[in-house]
């Protein structure tokens, strides 16, 4: 599996002769749809709160900077600093800057999607900073060596048997030398470990779900305790977010907190969200001496003018991947970039650029039922449509698939040749097909009939059935 | 640093400019001054007997399990039970909440429970809740000098005490009575806790007591004299 975003389809093609990934993915998609659609029925507002949670953040985005603005006064007013990074780098060197002035030796991490579009983990190891990851999830990816895979679950590619041996070819060396099958004695094990660290660290990383404008405060929103753990115990809790994550007051956070955890994960509500404002208080029996939000733009600015801007509604709860049929095919690597899935497809272009990513918004069959679950009705298949006018008109398509469309597209706006071509075409498919309604193999279609049967068409085309059936009436 | 922040505010402003539009400082400071409630669902509407029994039972859907307490004196009682019934140890670390303070802890002795700092060898934690929102039965903890936020993540077992006439309807009275404890400002931490501690990663199973309690216990104390 290559690590960008233009192997995509190389990837995909890799990613479906794997089985153990088709088994986890299998697993997951099942749950996933079933449990947001329960969590769903047991709200009726829900609609009506989606249209009003993406109100809320219309209202932000369009009032973007007056709202950064105020959320810096108010971690100021509490005792926290903000600090502003244009980029991926800035944010990194600030974050070491901040590790440095404690003399930080080891950190650990809540999950941050954030942290890893700057690729903060290599970074704080080639300075000698040791990042541990905390959220299971990440801490299974982080032992493997791999990229998340999902924006809320980031080892869902991976098999319990997967994880019993990653486990087992890291926790002798601290202690734990029996290899575990047992999911829960699996958890306990990473319990058990991650323990020591939360304690031990120097500092804490944090991502946020929301950045509230009213208070200063930080959300996180997590079901093991691990984000909370992060920050209690370190001298100092840092925060990384993205601008985008701004809600004007309280009373919005609870509308979106409302449709987050029934779109992400089908609960009611996550087990733990955390508001965080500013280091510990006078008098208080725990928290942080110090607490920074460091707070990244890469690019969102730039978004917020043109046609892509809905997509900074997003709230990261990765309903529109777990109702993909790309995605719970492909699964997250293929994507080749910290964003998968159809709001990765249409993210990773503005990071990468669309030259690199270009293969990421022609990953979708346009079924639409990402938009259809997306809460914040940021409208994907739009946006993926865009992309790809976009790379079409800047020739950055393949060029085959340019001269195809070409060819095509001369043919289709001359009506009568076409329908005299489909003409002479569908009845010789007909013939091939020899009455059993399908193909086992067709020229120039191998790529699908080596996995599955093409359907046969009919002898005769729409048009020219319309017209038989219209005539005796008229 | 500062030179960065001017960059961004200035994208922001132009990409507002090529759009035809402007932030407004007045819009923005009536909205945070209004704190107006959006749609509030009718779930979070319910008062009296509903109200308790809708908490009564998303708690018990969170996983965490519930007891009621007649009064406040009973609460040891009540976690010694828990204890006993599920074959569990202490120490048994308690906030420094005053409420608590008063009630006879004496009577479960055996379960050495007594204030403090929290230690990694505690085995269970005991803290009030500010409130309960009935709306997803979730538990609205803050920290502050008697009440450590370790507690609500480091022991393994989690008891809350809840005063009955503190179970709310939706997460905006939830702030309503957050805005009223303390100074009016934020406490450094604000926990809504919603059941125990979980994770799903692996292999899309749910396990309970990822990194936080495995058990979460909640006493609802009907009259808290």
């Amino acid at each position: 599996m290559q690590r960008r975003p233009s192997a995509f389809n190389a990837n995909a093609a890799e990613a479906l002769l794997d089985a153990d990934l088709q088994r986890a993915l299998g697993a997951a998609e099942a749950g996933f749809g079933l449990k947001r659609r329960k969590a769903i029925t047991g709200l009726p507002e829900f609609d009506a709160l989606c249209d009003q949670a993406a109100s809320i953040k219309d209202h932000v985005l369009d009032n973007l900077d007056i709202y950064l603005e105020r959320f810096e006064a108010q971690v100021f007013a509490s005792g926290g600093m903000v600090h502003w990074c244009e980029d991926a780098q800035a944010a990194r060197e600030i974050i070491l800057k901040l590790c440095q002035s404690v003399n930080a030796k080891m950190v650990t991490k809540g999950k941050s999607m954030v942290a890893e579009e700057i690729g903060l983990n290599p970074f704080l190891e080639a300075n000698n900073i040791k990042p541990v990851e905390t959220d299971l999830g990440e801490y299974i990816i982080q032992l493997a060596d791999e990229p998340p895979s999902h924006i809320i679950g980031p080892a869902l590619h991976k098999t319990k048997d997967q994880v019993s041996d990653l486990f087992h070819a890291h926790h002798p060396a601290l202690g734990y030398p029996e290899r575990l099958s047992e999911g829960e004695a699996l958890v306990g094990e990473a319990r058990a470990i991650l323990r020591r660290q939360y304690l031990q660290a120097d500092a804490g990383i944090t991502g946020a779900n929301f950045l509230i404008a009213e208070t200063g405060s930080t959300v996180i929103v997590t079901n093991e305790g691990n984000g909370d753990m992060t920050q209690i115990f370190p001298r100092m809790h840092i925060v990384i977010a993205s601008i985008e994550k701004i809600v004007p007051t309280l009373e919005d956070a609870a509308t979106l907190l409302r449709v987050l955890a029934r779109s992400a994960t089908g609960q009611e509500m996550s087990v733990y969200t955390t508001f965080s404002t500013g280091p510990k208080r006078r008098g208080d029996a725990d928290g942080p001496e110090q607490f920074h939000v460091v707070m990244l733009d890469n690019g969102r600015s730039e978004l917020l003018g043109g046609n892509q801007r809905d997509i900074l509604r997003c709230i990261r709860c990765g309903a529109c991947m777990n109702n993909c049929p790309v995605y719970m095919a492909a699964g997250g690597h293929a994507y080749g970039a910290t964003y998968m899935g159809p709001m990765g497809s249409v993210l990773t272009p503005h990071f990468s650029g669309l030259k690199a990513a270009q293969a990421l918004p022609f990953a979708s069959t346009f079924c639409g039922k990402c938009e259809a679950v997306c809460p914040m009705r940021i409208p994907l298949p739009r946006l993926m449509r865009d992309l790809r006018a976009e790379a079409h008109a800047a020739r950055i398509t393949p060029a085959r698939e340019r001269l195809w469309l070409a060819l095509w597209a001369w043919v289709a706006g001359r009506p009568q040749l076409y329908h005299r071509l489909s003409g002479w075409g569908l009845p010789v498919l007909k013939f091939l097909a020899r009455g059993r309604g399908r193909f086992a193999w067709l020229p120039l279609a191998g790529g699908w009939t080596r996995t599955r049967d093409f359907p046969a068409p009919p002898g005769k085309s729409f048009m020219a059935q319309w017209a038989a059936r219209k005539k005796p009436g008229s | 640093m500062s030179e960065q922040r001017i960059a961004i505010i200035g994208r922001i402003r132009a990409a507002h400019a090529a759009r035809n539009i402007a932030s407004s400082e007045s819009d923005v400071t009536a909205r945070l001054q209004a704190r107006a409630r959006n749609l509030v669902p009718q779930r979070g509407q319910l008062t009296g007997d509903a109200l308790r029994a809708q908490f009564l039972n998303f708690a018990v859907k969170s996983q965490a399990s519930v007891a009621v307490a007649a009064l406040a004196r009973d609460v040891p009682a009540a976690i010694g039970d828990y204890l006993m019934a599920h074959q569990l140890a202490g120490p048994v670390r308690l906030s420094g909440d005053g409420w608590l303070a008063g009630m006879p802890w004496d009577r479960i002795a055996a379960y050495q429970p007594a204030p403090g700092a929290v230690m990694e060898t505690d085995g269970a934690g005991v803290s009030v809740a500010l409130c309960g929102i009935a709306e997803t039965a979730t538990l609205m903890l803050t920290s502050g000098p008697d009440a450590p936020s370790a507690l609500n993540f480091l022991p393994p077992v989690h008891f809350i005490a809840l005063r009955a006439a503190d179970i709310v309807g939706a997460l905006e009275d939830g702030w309503a009575r957050l805005r009223l404890s303390g100074n009016g400002q934020m406490p450094r931490t604000v926990n809504l806790i919603t059941g125990p501690s979980r994770t799903a990663d692996i292999a899309q199973t749910m396990y309970m007591g990822a990194h936080g309690p495995k058990r979460l216990h909640v006493i609802v104390v009907e009259d808290d004299g």
